[in-house]
């Protein structure tokens, strides 16, 4: 990408990776199936005497990340690859009275393989 | 026009399958009388306990794949209400008796089932209403169970209602002890989301006026009289 990089650091610019073919927790069906992940994760936890990963109102979300991971491990061992993870955590202050938007809202997307990145725009603000 | 494919079919019987193959082996676990699992040797000692245990009913063949499911559903919710979280074969319920045992019995619990959980001497919540006469002890209907959300609330509600949320904190990270979905009642000074929760448990007949309380439970196929 060369001088179009994004600076991630310094210089206040961000950028973006645009990507196809997201799996995108926005879906209900993945919703389901993540509920699922989640419970049986879990249950493998417990049985296994393992620390259950516990999601945090401070916005650290380890339980979150573990589940996703874990279920992305099965997949995969069933041969299933999941190439991206996105999914919206609404956190913070509506930022105004009755609003659907918060303060800290935002979207995170895990790129797990690099050729599902078709195009890549850098973003300036 | 591109028609696109949910993405999300392909993986549908990643997990039901995986806890098909395990379901029996994961649930022993959680049977009374079995022990050997250290669950407490990475946390803080300080912390809660919850403990989770389900009955021989609950553990049969027919039923042991809905329990596990409800197992792991109460597990994490336990785990982010700031609870350590272990099952009742951990040898951390032979040293001391836990904050909370929570007991998933769908129909029925055994006599020697029931002798054990009063030796426990923890105050308990029951997943199915087949425990009774031992203190400090409330039930969630099995009904509740498949509604979705409801047993959630129902959960945390019942928590609650025995003083084990928002209760002083030993350990770290208390917040962490009322989830934001649940803020504290209106009668504490909180929020709406237990108005809706209220509404919600009321839409059922019966429902609102059953949570909480402890009803005549004789004659329901318990086996602990």
């Amino acid at each position: 990408m060369g001088d179009r990089a994004p600076r991630w650091r310094g210089g206040g610019r961000r950028g973006s990776g645009q990507a196809r073919r997201l799996h995108g927790s926005l879906n209900p069906r993945w919703q389901t199936l993540l509920r699922d992940a989640d419970a049986q994760f879990v249950l493998e936890c417990l049985s296994e005497g393992r620390e259950v990963p516990a999601n945090r109102p401070s916005g650290y979300r380890a339980r979150d990340c573990a589940t996703i991971n874990w279920f992305c491990d099965r997949a995969a061992d069933d041969g299933l690859a999941v190439r991206s993870v996105r999914a919206i955590f609404e956190e913070g202050e509506p930022i105004f009275e009755a609003s659907a938007i918060r303060t800290r809202s935002h979207v995170q997307i895990a790129i797990r393989d690099r050729s599902a990145i078709l195009e890549a725009e850098e973003i300036s603000w | 026009m591109v028609k696109l494919q949910d993405s999300a079919i392909a993986f549908s019987t990643v997990v039901s399958d995986r806890r098909g193959l395990r379901a029996s082996q994961d649930a022993e676990r959680f049977r009374l009388g079995l022990h050997g699992l250290d669950c407490t040797s990475n946390s803080l000692p300080t912390r809660a306990t919850a403990v989770i245990g389900a009955s021989a009913w609950a553990l049969k063949a027919e039923q042991v794949d809905h329990t596990v499911q409800i197992i792991g559903r109460l597990g994490g919710l336990l785990a982010d209400l700031g609870f350590q979280v272990c099952p009742v074969g951990a040898d951390a319920t032979r040293t001391a008796p836990p904050s909370l045992m929570v007991w998933v019995c769908g129909d029925e619990t055994q006599a020697d089932e029931y002798e054990q959980l009063k030796e426990i001497g923890a105050p308990g919540l029951s997943i199915g209403s087949c425990v009774d006469g031992l203190d400090d002890w409330d039930y969630i209907e099995t009904e509740v169970v498949d509604r979705g959300d409801e047993l959630t609330r129902r959960f945390v509600d019942a928590l609650d209602a025995m003083g084990l949320l928002g209760a002083p904190e030993t350990g770290s990270d208390s917040a962490s002890r009322i989830p934001p979905e649940f803020p504290p009642s209106p009668a504490s000074g909180g929020g709406t989301s237990r108005d809706q929760t209220a509404s919600l448990e009321s839409a059922t007949p019966g429902d609102a006026r059953r949570h909480g309380t402890r009803r005549d439970r004789s004659g329901r196929g318990t086996a602990n009289s």
